[in-house]
């Protein structure tokens, strides 16, 4: 492996210690790869100015709420969708009550048309 | 009866990884809700450090999760993560930013309030405000993929893999970048202070010319 390559991952090994907020250890981590102590310390120095100056800029909470409304607040799931994650009891109840109701207008219907029927045998 | 006590509950879409719902996200909105809250924030950061503005950066972000929600359907993980492909749909939207107003890539540095500040002697907090400017301003002279490479590296905590699967290179491509990326910096720095260095000699030799002509 060249110097090259050991310094390579040296300051990727030093940069990951800093991220990680463990940047104590920084000289344990030099010590474990061939690379002059001198030529290390200018870097290092830049990492962790980077490290303090590169800081986050969060976004507003109101932002990120309105963006996920726009996003996914207008989408309406459909009837299949709402009835998948509902339990084998809801499940089964909603069955039976669409059953039911179904039934219901069918008998309603028959006995209109048979009282309709009657009415019009009395009539004649 | 075991049916009845069976509970088919909705899953729990938050532990689920991305690739399983970037699935669900084709027809299931809420899958997306999730894959939104895991990357708005960093995707908000990246973009607020290529374009130095909040007003901006909430423009642009906005644009990059209705533009992935639109496409979702045809997307595939072709080797390309979906925080891959979020970020390479957020510099697109980027790089169009600054082509359509011309702008350069100029960061309002009084907008970069560092969360570790501590409120130092007035000379040290002036020091390390000064040099601040400087790490921003070499930083803002370095090539636009250099600079790309440190804002995932440091703003958006990305590990040298995940920078390479957006930047479509290796991870010991992205290493190396690292390293000329630093040696750039350092040198440019450096520059700038023996600039510094002689401006202020020459200032005070003036000064002192001055003084003795008024004499």
């Amino acid at each position: 492996m060249t110097t090259d390559h050991h310094m390579q991952n040296l300051l990727a090994a030093v940069t990951e210690a800093l991220m990680a907020d463990d940047g104590d250890d920084l000289d344990t981590i030099v010590s474990q790869y061939a690379v002059p102590r001198t030529e290390v310390e200018g870097f290092i120095s830049i990492i962790q100015r980077l490290h303090h100056t590169l800081v986050g800029a969060a976004p507003s909470r109101r932002f990120v709420g309105r963006l996920k409304r726009d996003l996914i607040g207008n989408h309406r799931q459909g009837v299949v969708a709402r009835i998948r994650y509902l339990p084998p009891r809801v499940q089964i109840a909603a069955g039976a009550a669409l059953v039911a109701g179904f039934m219901l207008l069918t008998w309603r219907r028959m006995m209109d048309d048979t009282r309709r029927e009657k009415q019009e045998m009395v009539t004649l | 009866m075991k049916l009845f006590n069976r509970r088919t509950r909705k899953p729990d879409l938050t532990t689920l990884p991305d690739v399983e719902l970037v699935i669900l996200a084709k027809d299931n909105s809420e899958a997306f809700g999730v894959l939104y809250e895991r990357y708005v924030e960093k995707i908000y950061k990246y973009i607020y450090y290529r374009t130095g503005n909040h007003h901006d950066a909430e423009d642009l972000a906005s644009g990059v999760f209705h533009r992935a929600m639109a496409h979702i359907e045809t997307y595939t993980d072709r080797g390309v993560p979906f925080q891959a492909w979020l970020y390479r749909i957020a510099h697109n939207l980027v790089a169009n930013w600054h082509r359509d107003r011309g702008r350069r890539k100029i960061i309002p540095l009084e907008e970069f309030v560092s969360a570790g500040l501590h409120f130092d002697a007035p000379d040290s907090a002036t020091e390390d405000q000064e040099e601040r400017d400087q790490l921003l301003g070499a930083i803002g002279r370095l090539p636009d993929e250099r600079q790309q490479l440190l804002y995932l590296k440091f703003v958006s905590c990305l590990s040298n893999a995940e920078v390479g699967e957006i930047l479509d290179r290796t991870e010991g491509a992205i290493k190396s970048l690292y390293h000329r990326t630093l040696i750039a910096l350092r040198d440019d720095i450096e520059m700038q202070q023996t600039r510094v260095g002689a401006r202020r000699s020459t200032d005070s030799s003036e000064t002192k010319l001055r003084k003795q002509g008024n004499d």
